[in-house]
């Protein structure tokens, strides 16, 4: 049996893949993340030497112990207690203790999901959440070394370092040195997009601030996304630069010409090399984002874990979730 | 892809693979699988992007004698203003797509039809056909229904596995935009809705959750009115097109329970496979002939192999231009080929392509289409 | 396409990007990204038909039209007398 962690709400993919599980005779279990934060009833003891963990969904005792390999898609999108009033008296609102009241509850919330994870740690694992969280400066630090073209990258606290970065680059992009992010701020959002800085930029900033994260821009031709999967790279391209509101980012995409995208054929070298990557990373799937330049270069930039392959899949039609079914049915099949 | 109309050098014109070109007796059409449209072309451009495919520019030109160099021009000025392809430097890294089709469900889509004398177990039904896997449903009321016994039909569709229903309703005067409406918030699997035989023609502004709904003067009152064929029901999307190449993409994994309970391929063919009441979905799926039609696709069919709308057509085997051969072309389709014409002119007016939005209709050029092909 | 959520240009008038209302010390803690922030009109939800359904466990199983017409009963395309 095959254990789908997952989350309750707007996971096509997962439900595809379970589609082809059933359709190729396999047994599987979905346990979302909400069922750990209220859904489900939860019972775990200690007795001794005696371990029981019980959850109760619908009714239903989950039949965990028949648990023969996990596949972790995604968990918790967002805690119950993060969007509630924790608060009686809004009116006394204290912004720290609202915000020390949150961390304490999302800190025991994961907490309480790592054992969770822990209980299957002798299982075979497709994405683990112990590994879905990777560095984009160490994973770029190790892309340089699997012999992948990466971006001329700075990170510094230092204006005088950027300028001279700059003077060797021309203009430079930044970006987080974590993830995008987007603030929402009732009618407003602010978004996080991957920006370029001209000189004028660079030279108004302060001498020093916070470290920041520079790269050389590249001329894009276009842009391509691979999924990664134990072993084999599923890459498309994205042409995204004829659309001027996506020059600098594909997901400022247009929704009314959306970009076109293509099944890609990545050179021998460029795979092989992306494959060490991941072997490195300890991935077996991953989304990995590249850039195919005008001047012929074919520039890693980053991974992403448990990236989407729908967006993959779909306009390439790879049969990725097919591919996934199968694949886990085979970890299925071992670890039992 | 870029601004250039003029190939960079050592560049070829590449066609994104979302956009293939499928030859017809007289003329052909770019599909673009992605976003969704079938564009009329020329056989000598269809020759071009075929027959040449790879070659430089000049070379093509060449080919041709040099007789149509402004004319060739042109085709990839246009070609490249649709965006359909680009000048590629490396056109062994841009494979074609892979048009295998599979899917995991044993019935992707089902046709449940309701007049007043049906007498459907809905709940059984529904639940066999989550079975199966089904995802898409259409319900046709031939007939009024009142609306507490609509919603105790919808309500037996909740939970499962559907993700689409089509209404299509019989008008009664307490459909009314409100009631539409109110249906379509109670029963989010409703994706559209056509409420038949109305007092006029009107559809309705899009929901906020973008389902559809219409009111419609003409009278659906039987299986006999279905089989259609015109630009209206072509689909360009990638899967349908890969399902094309081997399938009937009407019939194949459809279930359909006709009026009487009647297990069917479709309500317009005669030949059960069973009653709903008594048989299982899947006993009668199990029996030897419940597919045999699946696999009768557009390349075997006679006329249809010639039409270059023959992957983005949904076909209709019910109802026959010769009843007694069962790969001829569907009666109710009134496009010919070999002239490239419909029958009647309203259908011709619905020919045309729309254009995508914001995207000025751009001139096709025609004056190859004489000397090349 | 001033509703666009995705231009950068539509900035409501005469009201200071996020970057612009930090205090002094809030500026200096945050990366350089975050001087140049895109700031638009929140985009209005998109309306997903959610609903539930028990076979995959699932509360917000999203529900999307058939990628083909299922039966074909009209002689004419929907509305075409409104388009």
């Amino acid at each position: 049996m095959i254990l789908i962690l997952s989350q309750s709400a707007m996971e096509p993919t997962t439900e595809e893949v379970m589609d082809w599980l059933t359709a190729l005779g396999g047994r599987f279990l979905r346990l979302n993340g909400e069922d750990l934060d209220g859904d489900a009833a939860l019972c775990f003891t200690i007795d001794g030497a005696e371990t029981t963990l019980e959850i109760a969904a619908d009714g239903v005792v989950l039949p965990l112990a028949e648990v023969g390999a996990v596949w972790f898609r995604r968990w918790l999108r967002e805690r119950r207690h993060e969007s509630a009033s924790l608060l009686e008296l809004p009116a006394a609102l204290d912004h720290k203790l609202y915000y020390d009241l949150r961390r304490n509850l999302t800190f025991e919330s994961r907490k309480l999901s790592d054992f969770l994870f822990a209980r299957f740690a002798g299982l075979p694992w497709l994405s683990h959440p112990h590994r879905s969280g990777t560095t984009k400066l160490d994973v770029l630090t190790r892309a340089a070394q699997a012999g992948l073209d990466t971006p001329a990258t700075l990170v510094t606290t230092e204006r005088a370092a950027l300028e001279r970065f700059a003077a060797r680059y021309g203009d430079v992009i930044t970006k987080p040195i974590g993830e995008v992010d987007l603030f929402l701020e009732g009618e407003r959002t602010h978004f996080m997009f991957t920006t370029v800085l001209g000189s004028a930029a660079v030279a108004a900033l302060p001498e020093r601030f916070a470290a920041s994260l520079f790269q050389e821009r590249l001329d894009k031709e276009y842009e391509l996304r691979v999924f990664y999967l134990a072993g084999e790279c599923h890459p498309m391209a994205i042409f995204s630069q004829a659309d001027p509101r996506t020059q600098n980012d594909f997901r400022n995409y247009n929704r009314v010409r959306p970009n076109r995208m293509v099944p890609y054929r990545l050179r021998t070298e460029t795979t092989e090399r992306l494959c060490r990557l991941m072997a490195d990373l300890e991935l077996e799937t991953g989304s990995l984002d590249l850039l195919q330049t005008r001047d012929g270069r074919e520039v890693f930039l980053e991974v992403n874990p448990v990236g989407q392959f729908g967006m993959v899949s779909g306009p390439c039609n790879y049969h990725l979730e097919k591919k996934v079914a199968e694949l886990l049915l085979r970890k299925d099949a071992h670890g039992r | 892809m870029t601004s250039e109309p003029r190939a960079p050098a050592e560049r070829v014109f590449t066609l994104f693979a979302s956009c293939i070109p499928v030859r017809g007796a007289r003329r052909s059409v770019i599909c673009d699988l992605q976003r969704q449209s079938t564009q009329p072309i020329p056989n000598g451009l269809y020759e071009i992007l075929t027959m040449h495919a790879g070659k430089a520019v000049a070379e093509i030109k060449n080919v041709y004698d040099h007789q149509y160099d402004e004319e060739i021009d042109e085709y990839f000025e246009f070609l490249l203003g649709h965006e359909f392809g680009f000048w590629c430097a490396d056109p062994e890294r841009f494979p074609a797509l892979d048009l295998t089709w599979e899917a995991p469900e044993r019935i992707t889509n089902a046709i449940l039809d309701v007049d007043r004398h049906s007498d459907h177990d809905y709940e059984k039904i529904f639940s066999e056909l989550d079975d199966l896997g089904c995802k898409a449903l259409e319900l046709r009321c031939f007939e009024p229904v009142p609306l507490p016994e609509l919603r105790r039909i919808l309500s037996a569709a909740r939970h499962g596995r559907l993700r689409s229903i089509d209404l299509l309703a019989a008008y009664a005067p307490e459909l009314t935009q409100e009631a539409l409406e109110s249906l379509a918030s109670e029963y989010r699997r409703i994706s559209n809705i056509a409420v038949h035989s109305s007092p006029e023609d009107r559809a309705l502004p899009p929901y906020r959750t973008g389902v559809t709904a219409a009111y419609r003067r003409e009278v659906v009152d039987s299986p006999r009115c279905c089989g259609q064929i015109h630009p209206g029901y072509f689909v360009t999307n990638i899967e349908t097109f890969a399902e094309a190449q081997k399938h009937n993409t009407c019939l194949n994994r459809k279930l359909a329970i006709d009026a009487r309970g009647e297990i069917k391929n479709c309500p317009s063919m005669a030949r059960s496979f069973g009653n709903a009441r008594q048989v299982p979905l899947h006993s009668a799926l199990a029996h030897r002939d419940f597919a045999a039609l699946w696999a009768i696709n557009k390349d075997q069919i006679a006329i249809c192999k010639d039409c270059e709308f023959r992957y983005v057509c949904t076909d209709c085997r019910a109802y026959l231009a010769d009843a007694a051969d069962l790969y001829s072309k569907p009666s109710k389709c009134t496009y010919d080929p070999y002239t490239a014409e419909w029958q009647t002119p309203a259908e011709r007016q619905t020919q045309a392509a729309a254009p995508a939005p914001g995207d000025a209709a751009l001139p096709l050029p025609a004056g190859i289409l004489k000397g090349v092909s | 396409m001033a509703d666009d959520p995705t231009d950068p240009d539509d900035r409501p008038a005469g009201n200071a990007g996020l970057f612009e209302r930090l205090s002094p010390e809030g500026r200096r803690l945050v990366p350089v990204t975050f001087r140049s922030l895109h700031t638009s009109k929140t985009a209005e939800a998109t309306f997903l038909r959610l609903v539930e359904s028990r076979p995959y466990r699932a509360k917000g199983y999203a529900c999307s039209p058939f990628r083909k017409p299922i039966s074909k009963c009209f002689g004419t395309p929907a509305g075409e007398d409104d388009v």
